[in-house]
């Protein structure tokens, strides 16, 4: 039997996922000790997890060096890969917003040189040019996108959205919600195909599971 | 300052000799399965017209090298061979020589994504029937894509098979509005399930809101056919069923049903796919290695209205997944001196003729050499005679 190999989006969500999958009996002691370890193995079950950058993860599962990758919607999303993309786990809810000063709402809407900068200019970029027919020029910037309008580098910005409270602490509000957004299971076009049974079962357990939590 | 003359672009590459070995061995065995079943080799040009892959539903526009000619015509470096050869069988051929049977081996050229170790230049063999839509042309195809996976020394593979026809009836039987389905269609394309669900949670129809969600469920052996053939209604979805089973039935015969699963959830994207739809999957990639189907609306494109079925092997992606062959050619070093030069020139030809590979020993450093090339023998040439050393 061959390895499957999870790759995780590192943080909130990989501790989480790894809480969801324990309830279908998918486990991974390794993972719970405190070690340097890149790669952890449960040998009983022949499956291996990794922890990458969210951003990371669509490359690994779409190069099929891993076979099923758990990462939010945000990152599938900007990064376009093509993978499948079989279950919504319902964690991690959040959504994408575009976010301003509440004075350039006027601007957002009507400006042919709207200045947004974000961490996603493609989901800014399929917003904008797709969905709204606007020309925008784009701003990427790879951290607290909040400081763009802030320090006038853009008009708005465009971002995931939890709370709103970073943006209410700096006098910023959520001007145009673009899409909600949660964590996904994706997996890897052939591991579809070569690994279905063995993919099908966890998908089976944790869509049960993950209606529970509903 | 990057000093170009020194490097490749991204995405094109080398082929230092091993891999070329590699490659060409491939290629060659691949051929000898597509001459044997009576497929003629053709080629076509490198850069063609635009028009003839623009709108083919094929590769995206977006995604070609384009050059504008003297004139200012607008020129492509070939993305795909399938629309070459569905012009030429319109254009050099008529009816009355149908069934055409094509191969190629060529080069393609795509613009892929930055930084994601994907080729820009890459080598495809396939071949193309053209002129018959019938069983036994999609099976004469299918065991032909068989052979060739075999033939390029895979073990570990995987033909799913689907029909391009059988989602789209299945979408048309949901009886939604135009929008709702041109966005179950665009889903399911995307391979984006989690969005098939949660538009399949507004049809009404339960049978058919059961195959959509079951969407990622229904690969595998004949039981994906029995779970959903009692559940759709439309003419076209049962025959399309019935089809893929007849197929199946046949390829088990055959004894190659091992390398043949089912995929309901393919569906022919921008109508490029009118019948059945074939992908080979080798353990050891993550993209397919063998992309088929037929597509009956192409050749007309160009004139002459005739169905064809066909595939394309991606040869460079199953490179380094295969097992390796073993040469059973002998590797010699024929070292010689002054005076036994022609004596050695003319051994190595003689040996050359039975089959061995033949290097004349130039500098002094080849002796020690030998043993780190691979040479399997060196042979001595002086004027006393010729000695043997292993």
């Amino acid at each position: 039997m061959e390895y499957i190999t999870f790759a995780l989006a590192k943080g909130r969500l990989a501790d989480k996922t790894m809480e969801l999958l324990e309830k279908i009996g998918i486990t991974c002691e390794e993972m719970k000790e405190n070690s340097r370890k890149l790669i952890f193995t449960n040998e009983d079950l022949k499956l291996k997890f990794f922890l990458a950058k969210a951003s990371d993860v669509p490359t690994y599962v779409e190069s099929g060096t891993a076979d099923i990758g758990i990462v939010g919607k945000d990152t599938l999303l900007e990064e376009g890969r093509n993978l499948y993309e079989v279950m919504d786990l319902k964690m991690g809810k959040c959504r994408f917003a575009v976010a301003g000063y509440r004075e350039t709402m006027d601007k957002l809407n009507n400006s042919l040189d709207l200045r947004v900068a974000t961490k996603y200019p493609n989901v800014a970029k399929e917003y904008f040019y797709q969905k709204k027919h606007q020309t925008i020029e784009i701003i990427k910037l790879h951290g607290s996108v909040e400081l763009a309008p802030i320090v006038g580098l853009s008009d708005v910005i465009v971002d995931i959205v939890e709370t709103g409270s970073t943006l209410k602490a700096n006098g910023l509000e959520v001007l145009a919600d673009v899409c909600p957004v949660s964590a996904r299971v994706v997996v890897n076009r052939v591991s579809m195909k070569l690994e279905h049974d063995r993919i099908a079962n966890i998908m089976k357990g944790l869509r049960k599971m993950a209606g529970e939590n509903n | 300052m990057l000093i170009s003359k020194l490097h490749t672009p991204e995405g094109v590459k080398d082929y230092l000799p091993e891999e070329c070995r590699e490659k060409s061995e491939i290629e060659k065995n691949v051929a000898e399965v597509f001459r044997k079943s009576g497929y003629s080799r053709i080629t076509s040009p490198t850069f063609e017209y635009n028009d003839v892959f623009c709108n083919m539903g094929g590769i995206k526009d977006r995604r070609t090298y384009k050059f504008l000619d003297r004139d200012g015509s607008l020129l492509v470096l070939r993305p795909d061979m399938t629309p070459a050869i569905a012009r030429i069988a319109a254009t050099a051929y008529s009816e009355k020589d149908v069934p055409m049977r094509f191969s190629y081996i060529e080069n393609m050229f795509r613009s892929n994504e930055n930084y994601q170790g994907k080729l820009r230049e890459f080598t495809q063999a396939g071949i193309e029937l053209i002129g018959v839509n019938s069983i036994d042309a999609d099976i004469e195809v299918l065991v032909i894509a068989v052979d060739s996976l075999l033939a390029a020394g895979l073990k570990d593979f995987k033909l799913d098979i689907g029909h391009a026809l059988f989602l789209k009836s299945v979408i048309d039987e949901a009886n939604t509005d135009e929008k709702t389905a041109e966005k179950i269609q665009q889903a399911i394309i995307g391979k984006n399930y989690v969005e098939v669900n949660e538009l399949a949670e507004k049809i009404s129809n339960e049978n058919i809101k059961y195959i959509l969600k079951e969407l990622p469920f229904l690969i595998g052996d004949m039981s994906v056919i029995d779970r959903v053939k009692n559940r759709v209604k439309s003419n076209t979805a049962v025959s399309a069923l019935d089809y893929l089973s007849r197929v199946y039935t046949i390829m088990d015969s055959l004894g190659m049903s091992k390398y043949i699963s089912f995929d309901l959830g393919v569906i022919g994207s921008m109508d490029y796919y009118t019948g059945l739809i074939f992908r080979g999957y080798a353990r050891g990639t993550g993209s397919s290695v063998l992309d088929g189907g037929r597509y009956d609306n192409m050749v007309v494109k160009f004139g002459a209205d005739m169905p064809a079925v066909g595939f394309s092997i991606k040869i460079n992606d199953i490179m380094h997944t295969r097992t390796a062959f073993v040469s059973t050619d002998k590797h010699i070093l024929m070292v010689f001196t002054d005076d036994s030069r022609v004596a050695a020139f003319k051994k190595a030809q003689e040996l050359r003729e039975k089959g061995n590979i033949v290097e004349m020993s130039l500098t002094a450093t080849d002796k020690a050499a030998a043993k780190v090339k691979g040479f399997d023998k060196i042979i001595y040439v002086d004027s006393t005679g010729i000695k043997e050393a292993e």
